[in-house]
């Protein structure tokens, strides 16, 4: 079998780097698999940054374990929406697949198999754009993938069939900001991810769910998440602190992927209520307890 | 070009059978098309009336050559609409690949059999497009063009055989579409409520047809402006109920430009959701305005 290769983007978090490159070579299958690393350059030149520039630059070029290592250093900051649209249209070229991670995502052992696993079991299907590594922290009796009608950036692969869709443009965004209808069909719950198609600099995953949405497209989720952010220390770029996803425990298992042909809409449901959940007011919760 | 047959549904209205079938043959490729009739047969309880519309209806089906070619297949006894559709659609489409439904009561535009079946070539190896559609709610739209939405339509339909073969129409359909909020909301249009028909009329081949496609996220295509009327809203159907001003008394009379899409058509997808907002608000209006006047006599 040919594993897809994986796409690693890194720039100047060395700690989060180590994690992340630490937790992938425990992966079962990391020594068949092809990792290519883009490592953007430097937006500003002081010392400091220059060091953790550094820092990574020394890790990534030390790496050990994997099929091949290709490493692909910026001469200048590409910024990460460029930089993912670029790297990733670059490796599906050549691979036709590719598996994509971040610099602060840590996977279980048992990822990269199950994106292989759903990579070859979905190819050629016309309704599924990607695979995820990431499940929202819901309580499932799932044992197998699940289909669910959005895309997530913490972990995820694709084939260059699919790829082709994107859209960097958004020409219907103020389509679906002004429609209460397809808002609330794009959002997830109270996260609203309408208000993100204004992000114009800098954010590519959102696209990337636009393109889908707009296709009525489904992605593959694992059960229980396999990927872990530890990311949200104010050390990224794009992120901002939340606690929640902290708690959540990798999933350490096989998963057995079994070619789903619905739609998941418990677990859709579950999710979107997670998302509507947290935001509610106390006296709501309140109110719904006694009510109930 | 390998064009579809047609598969006309009737039972016991002659008037409108005769009005479909001879709108049918005003069609542009009416006389390249093969033609399948289906007439189902009398029901055990049925009165003397009854019988005789059969009768009449079966005179009317063979009164004319509405296509290049015509078969008719009379069944003995009833089977009933859905079973009937099912039966048939799945016997036609194993011969042919693809098939263009219409039931007794469905008037085309003579532009409705190209556009079916340019459709049916054009999308034939899009394995998201489920089905394509005839009809489409009277939406105010400027363009006149083919739009994706991740919808079914019973009135004037068609599909592919391997399309079809994916459809379980015994499905148990869940529940929870109808318990959960954001589940309702992503099945019905605004308001318009799918949901309701689920837990009504959750036995009907049409919204198990919608069910499959809302399960599997596909979707349909639809011309953006109507190609056929619905005339049965009398109470001579058996599945109709005379409440509603969607019926496209204009359909389009004008050949419509085919560009192959693979996007939701989001501008129209919102147009139609408030359409049926406001369809509710109107009824609303009304009802206060009836009270009214009800008070003041």
């Amino acid at each position: 079998m040919q594993f897809a290769p994986i796409i690693l983007f890194v720039y100047n978090r060395p700690e989060h780097t180590r994690l992340t490159i630490e937790a992938l070579q425990k992966n079962k299958l990391a020594s068949e698999s092809i990792l290519y690393i883009f490592c953007d350059g430097l937006k500003t030149k002081d010392n400091k940054s220059e060091a953790l520039h550094n820092d990574v630059k020394r890790i990534i070029n030390s790496i050990k374990g994997f099929k091949d290592l290709i490493i692909k250093e910026r001469n200048a900051n590409y910024g990460l929406a460029k930089s993912i649209v670029d790297g990733v249209s670059y490796v599906l070229n050549i691979h036709g697949k590719a598996i994509v991670l971040e610099d602060d995502l840590i996977t279980s052992e048992y990822f990269l198999q199950f994106m292989n696993d759903s990579l070859n079991v979905y190819d050629g299907c016309d309704n599924i754009y990607s695979v995820q590594g990431y499940m929202f922290p819901i309580e499932t009796n799932r044992k197998n993938e699940l289909l669910l009608p959005f895309t997530s950036t913490w972990g995820w692969g694709t084939w260059k069939s699919k790829w082709e869709y994107l859209e960097l443009d958004l020409a219907e965004k103020e389509v679906i900001r002004n429609s209460k209808y397809l808002k609330e069909r794009f959002n997830l719950g109270d996260y609203s991810y309408s208000d993100m198609l204004t992000f114009e600099n800098n954010s590519w995953g959102i696209k990337w769910y636009y393109s889908v949405f707009r296709r009525n497209g489904l992605c593959v989720f694992p059960p229980r998440t396999l990927i872990k952010n530890v990311g949200f220390d104010n050390s990224g770029t794009n992120c901002n602190e939340d606690t929640s996803f902290n708690l959540q425990k990798l999933f350490n298992y096989k998963t057995d992927v079994i070619k789903q042909e619905f739609l998941d809409i418990e677990v859709l449901d579950k999710i979107e209520n997670y998302f509507t959940m947290k935001k509610k007011s106390i006296l709501k919760r309140i109110l719904e307890k006694i009510f109930k | 070009m390998n064009l579809a047959p047609v598969i006309v549904f009737v039972y016991n209205r002659p008037n409108h059978a005769s009005q479909t079938l001879e709108a049918l043959s005003k069609n542009y490729l009416a006389n390249e098309t093969k033609l399948y009739i289906y007439s189902d047969g009398v029901k055990n309880n049925s009165s003397y009336q009854d019988e005789k519309k059969i009768e009449e209806v079966r005179c009317v089906i063979k009164s004319k050559q509405w296509c290049r070619e015509v078969e008719i297949i009379e069944r003995d006894s009833n089977k009933g609409l859905d079973a009937s559709i099912i039966e048939g659609v799945s016997n036609i489409i194993n011969i042919h690949k693809k098939v263009i439904v219409l039931e007794d009561d469905i008037v085309t535009s003579k532009h409705f059999l190209s556009f079916m079946n340019e459709c049916l070539n054009v999308y034939k190896d899009s394995k998201n497009i489920l089905t394509i559609s005839g009809y489409i709610f009277p939406v105010k739209y400027n363009k006149l063009d083919t739009v994706l939405l991740p919808l079914t339509s019973a009135w004037g339909w068609a599909t592919w055989e391997d399309r079809w073969q994916e459809y379980d129409h015994s499905i148990s359909m869940k529940e929870i579409i109808n318990k959960s909020e954001c589940l309702s909301k992503r099945f019905n249009i605004g308001d318009f409520k799918y949901t309701n028909i689920l837990m009504k009329e959750g036995e009907h081949w049409d919204i198990r047809w919608y069910y499959n496609l809302f399960m599997r996220n596909r979707l349909g295509v639809f011309p953006s402006k109507s190609l056929v009327k619905n005339i049965g809203f009398d109470g001579s159907g058996t599945n109709c109920n005379n409440n509603s001003d969607i019926l496209n008394d204009n359909f389009v009379d004008t050949k419509i430009e085919i560009i192959k899409k693979n996007y939701i058509d989001l501008e129209f997808y919102a147009l139609l959701h408030n359409y049926f907002r406001k369809e509710v608000e109107r009824n609303i209006f009304k009802k206060i305005k009836n009270k009214i006047r009800g008070l003041n006599k």
